[in-house]
């Protein structure tokens, strides 16, 4: 693990919990970092979050292009719903090992949110492909019949 | 049955006999939004899902209807209450994970400090919210 390539990267965990395993489970300081990854970034989001909800509550029939209207905002919102999704996760996987007793139960709760959340991302990105080339299509057929292309 | 008797076992007294205190209140709060925030941003986020995959018009969806009645706004109001609180809440987790705010008198009062700025902030944007939709 501990090679001279990985010596200058960012490492949150200390050597000598690298190297007793220290912890309950013997894992989950990953968990731990990637929740308040998650959780710091969707703070530096809340400012553009609330924009762009005021803006569809503004003029709801035109959520579609204020969300993907732009590169720079899909991209936000990507990378803001998959850091939701993930810091979801990790807090309901966090609720359910605190308050749910039964393995099975445990484990088949913590598989369906676990695919919720995956589908749900996968969903959203199709869904925003989807639109923006169906808009795309449509814009290019009215250039069409206005006559502005040649097909 | 054979966990009866498991079940019926007397357990040491937690919870309930203690005082609410402040600190105990934020943290089951601070887990209850989590779930809360969980729900109804999942559900936002696939009312955008079907408008963008299916075409529809979002005025003419259930879900902007509902946002319109009485009811859906005192749901989109308790909903974005449970964001602030969850997210000043958890500015706090942040500062406690950098070891700050330990002390046992700046304990009580950065919780009830992030209480009023989660507060501030929900008034601060239902105002923008009234500006916005107001024509």
């Amino acid at each position: 693990m501990t090679t001279n390539t990985r010596k200058n990267t960012i490492n949150f965990r200390t050597p000598v919990s690298k190297v007793k395993f220290l912890g309950s489970a013997r894992s989950g300081t990953s968990h731990f970092i990637s929740q308040r990854f998650t959780a710091v970034i969707m703070l530096l989001l809340i400012v553009w979050f609330i924009y762009i909800m005021l803006s569809i509550a503004a003029e709801p029939n035109a959520m579609i292009g204020i969300i993907a209207g732009s590169v720079l905002n899909l991209s936000v919102a990507i990378l803001f719903i998959g850091s939701f999704l993930y810091h979801g996760y990790l807090g309901l996987q966090m609720i359910l090992e605190d308050y749910l007793h039964n393995k099975t139960r445990y484990w088949i709760s913590i598989t369906l949110i676990r695919l919720f959340c995956i589908i749900t991302f996968i969903a959203f990105i199709m869904a925003m492909i989807i639109s923006l080339s169906s808009y795309i299509a449509s814009s290019i057929i009215v250039e069409i019949l206005t006559g502005r292309i040649k097909h | 049955m054979i966990f009866m008797h498991y079940k019926a076992k007397p357990l040491s007294p937690h919870i309930t006999i203690y005082k609410p205190q402040i600190s105990s209140v934020l943290s089951i709060t601070h887990r209850i939004t989590g779930v809360i925030n969980f729900i109804g941003m999942s559900i936002l986020v696939w009312w955008v899902i079907l408008i963008g995959a299916y075409g529809f018009i979002p005025d003419n969806t259930f879900m902007w209807q509902f946002f319109q009645s009485y009811i859906g706004i005192f749901c989109l109001m308790g909903w974005s209450f449970s964001l602030l609180l969850h997210m000043c809440t958890g500015i706090r987790h942040l500062f406690w994970d950098a070891g700050y705010g330990f002390g046992l008198a700046v304990f009580p009062k950065t919780g009830w400090l992030a209480i009023f700025c989660a507060g501030f902030f929900w008034i601060i944007l239902w105002t923008m919210i009234y500006i916005v939709r107001t024509p």
